[in-house]
């Protein structure tokens, strides 16, 4: 018999991959739909919207085939997975540091960036960003956020020849 | 024998230019980027390529050429020293070093591992390039033999194929990231008609939402995402010892590394296998094949495995460049990036590359000969001050990385909007990831997406008027029609062999 522990880690009910299905599924058909939309003047051998249907017909496929992979219960849940397709060895995700992580990074990117410029907009990120994760020593913080704007804003603009935004 | 002395003169003509000590500088550096780079537990090739190609576009392309490569051979070879040190490899191919190097850097021969590795990979990039220049002229062969029909059907193998190989035991997962992939790069003017799709209105969506952001915002942001949340430490509280393996040991695993070249540079010549499959097999080859004392070493510190594994996963690298110069389709994820930063410089690769840029593919020899050099000097270089760089906490290097994410997404068009795309990129990449869903085949799907799409028009247009059937008369593409079969086979049947898990009562 599997212990609790053993069930949490290993298994868990597919909802995330009926999510997924109904996503794609849902992606799927607006797909179809716009290469319908799309100009076929000389049928649809030549039609701009001949690939596109072929994947939005194979893509709902795949979303069905997860759905009822789901529905039979064979979802195993593994760590997700990194690029190279090894399943990343994690800690569980915790999701108010997540989306403090993803809100600190849309708030540098969107408003900091075009607002104060990359020079300034990068020192304020990395000082506060360090700050909140690491909780070291201030000076330490300071000093590596100095020396990695002036950095990176120099090498890529003078090695690189790119004008920063 | 004219036709092989013109082309050895070429070699050397391009060895020449590759000499130049501007292009020197650009290996080097790409050399200790890589190195560094792959050494650090969160952060993979995948990730280095992501955020290079970008800069890559300003250099001239023999430059980029040489850094790119450096920095593919570094970061594949600077993945053995956070898996030999702290027991976390760098890059997933190094997983095998891990298992046998990090018992040896308990016992105090860390360095002797390090440095059998760095010396296995050195000899995996010449096995690799060695492989890369005697079968090339075969596969362009072959590749001239292709038409419309075979060369859509080898995408579609590439993105299918890498589906399989990248979802663990849910393959139909890969294949949808795959297909995301090829409609992600369906957005824009249809390259046959110059017909928007899918552009929403945006102007800046005309040409598409841009290789470089999407792979940044996948590779890199979503990355972050999910690793600066997390708290995990490393301790490296083992003394390393020296580098210089004895030559007594290096002729021990020298015989290994022969075979585990040639089985690296095959695994990555075929799409979309790669580092980490090579690293595997070679492993499991090499450790069936042990005899006596060295068999049981296998698993308790092994200086054999390491060869076995570092050998293979850097003999790869030419493999995977075998299929992209020939044929145009790369050999892996990491393989499909540098693709992208070829096109960034109007390169495009395949069978007439030949003729389009005459002495580009001498080039890659000579830059993947260089290459192998200067990351092995430099790996031995600076192999001490990296180990002391792991220590460096996840919660001080990501942060680090989302300013160089903005910049290499913003460097792509010079405007925000690739900031915009690589964000999106991000956030959706973190979802999929988090689902189980597989980035790298999203990745070949965009890379060989428009390839799929031009092609299977292409031969629609060859077969008008034919009957469905005609596609049988082809045996190549019969074949590849059979490998399609197959993956697909695999894929959907796999997942139903596995034990129903069992299911928390109530």
């Amino acid at each position: 018999m599997m212990s609790s522990s053993e069930i949490d880690r290993g298994v868990r009910p597919p909802v995330g991959d009926y999510v997924l299905a109904g996503v794609i599924a849902a992606l799927s058909v607006t797909v179809i739909v716009a290469a319908f939309l799309m100009p076929r003047a000389e049928g649809w051998s030549q039609s701009p919207g001949l690939f596109p249907l072929i994947s939005g017909v194979g893509l709902l496929a795949m979303a069905a085939i997860l759905a009822f992979a789901a529905w039979r219960g064979r979802t195993i849940v593994e760590a997700p997975a990194t690029d190279s397709g090894q399943p990343a060895e994690e800690e569980p995700v915790d999701i108010g540091r997540t989306l403090l992580v993803a809100a600190s990074i849309l708030v540098y990117a969107l408003v900091l960036v075009p607002l104060l410029g990359y020079r300034i907009a990068t020192l304020v990120y990395l000082l506060a960003a360090i700050w909140y994760f690491w909780r070291g020593n201030l000076l330490v913080i300071a000093a590596i956020s100095i020396g990695a704007t002036v950095f990176l804003s120099e090498t890529f603009q003078r090695a690189f020849s790119i004008i920063l935004p | 024998m004219p036709n092989l002395i013109s082309e050895f003169q070429s070699f050397v003509d391009q060895f020449a230019t590759a000499l130049q000590p501007g292009l020197l500088v650009a290996s080097a550096a790409g050399a200790v980027l890589g190195i560094v780079w792959g050494a650090m537990p969160a952060l993979s090739t995948t990730m280095a390529m992501a955020l290079l190609i970008g800069f890559s576009a300003s250099m001239d392309l023999n430059a980029a050429i040489m850094f790119l490569l450096a920095v593919y051979m570094g970061s594949t070879m600077g993945g053995s020293i956070a898996a030999v040190f702290v027991n976390i490899p760098g890059t997933p191919a190094a997983v095998c070093t891990a298992m046998e190097g990090f018992p040896l850097a308990k016992k105090g021969q860390g360095g002797l591992a390090l440095g059998t590795a760095f010396t296995a990979s050195f000899i995996g990039n010449l096995a690799g390039l060695a492989f890369l220049v005697f079968l090339y002229p075969l596969i362009l062969a072959l590749a001239l033999n292709i038409g419309a029909w075979e060369l859509f059907l080898l995408a579609i193998i590439g993105i299918l194929l890498t589906g399989n190989l990248t979802s663990g035991g849910h393959p139909v997962k890969g294949w949808i990231s795959g297909w995301l992939g090829i409609l992600i790069a369906m957005i824009g003017l249809d390259p046959v008609n110059a017909y928007p799709r899918f552009t929403f209105g945006i102007n800046e969506l005309y040409g598409g939402p841009g290789f470089v952001p999407i792979m940044i915002g996948l590779f890199g942001v979503a990355e972050v995402l999910r690793v600066l949340p997390q708290g995990t430490p490393y301790t490296i509280p083992y003394k390393s010892g020296t580098l210089f393996p004895p030559l007594g040991i290096l002729g021990r695993v020298s015989k290994t590394g022969v075979r585990s070249g040639l089985i690296g540079a095959v695994i990555g010549a075929i799409p979309p296998l790669g580092p980490d499959v090579a690293a595997f097999v070679s492993y499991g080859v090499a450790k069936k094949r042990a005899k006596g004392a060295v068999a049981e070493e296998y698993g308790r510190g092994s200086l054999d495995g390491v060869a076995a594994a570092e050998t293979a996963n850097n003999a790869s690298i030419g493999g995977t460049l075998l299929p992209m110069l020939a044929i145009g389709i790369p050999g892996g994820v990491v393989a499909a990036m540098y693709l992208g930063a070829l096109n960034l410089h109007n390169v495009v690769v395949g069978p007439m590359i030949e003729f389009s840029y005459p002495g580009l593919v001498h080039f890659h020899y000579a830059a993947l000969l260089i290459g192998s050099i200067s990351t092995y000097v430099v790996a031995l270089l600076i192999a001490r001050p990296t180990i002391r760089l792991l220590a460096t906490p996840r919660q001080i290097l990501m942060p680090l990385l989302i300013p160089l994410c903005v910049i290499g997404a913003y460097a792509s068009d010079m405007t925000m909007f690739g900031v915009y795309v690589m964000l999106v990129a991000g956030l959706v990449g973190f979802v999929l990831n988090h689902l189980g869903v597989p980035l790298g085949p999203m990745a070949m799907g965009l890379i060989l997406g428009p390839l799929a799409d031009t092609s299977f028009r292409r031969a629609l247009a060859i077969f008008e008027g034919e009957p469905p059937w005609i596609v049988l008369s082809r045996p190549v593409g019969v074949v590849l029609l059979l490998v399609i079969a197959w993956i697909a086979y695999d894929g959907l049947i796999r997942p139903m062999r596995q034990p129903k898990p069992l299911r928390p009562s109530a």
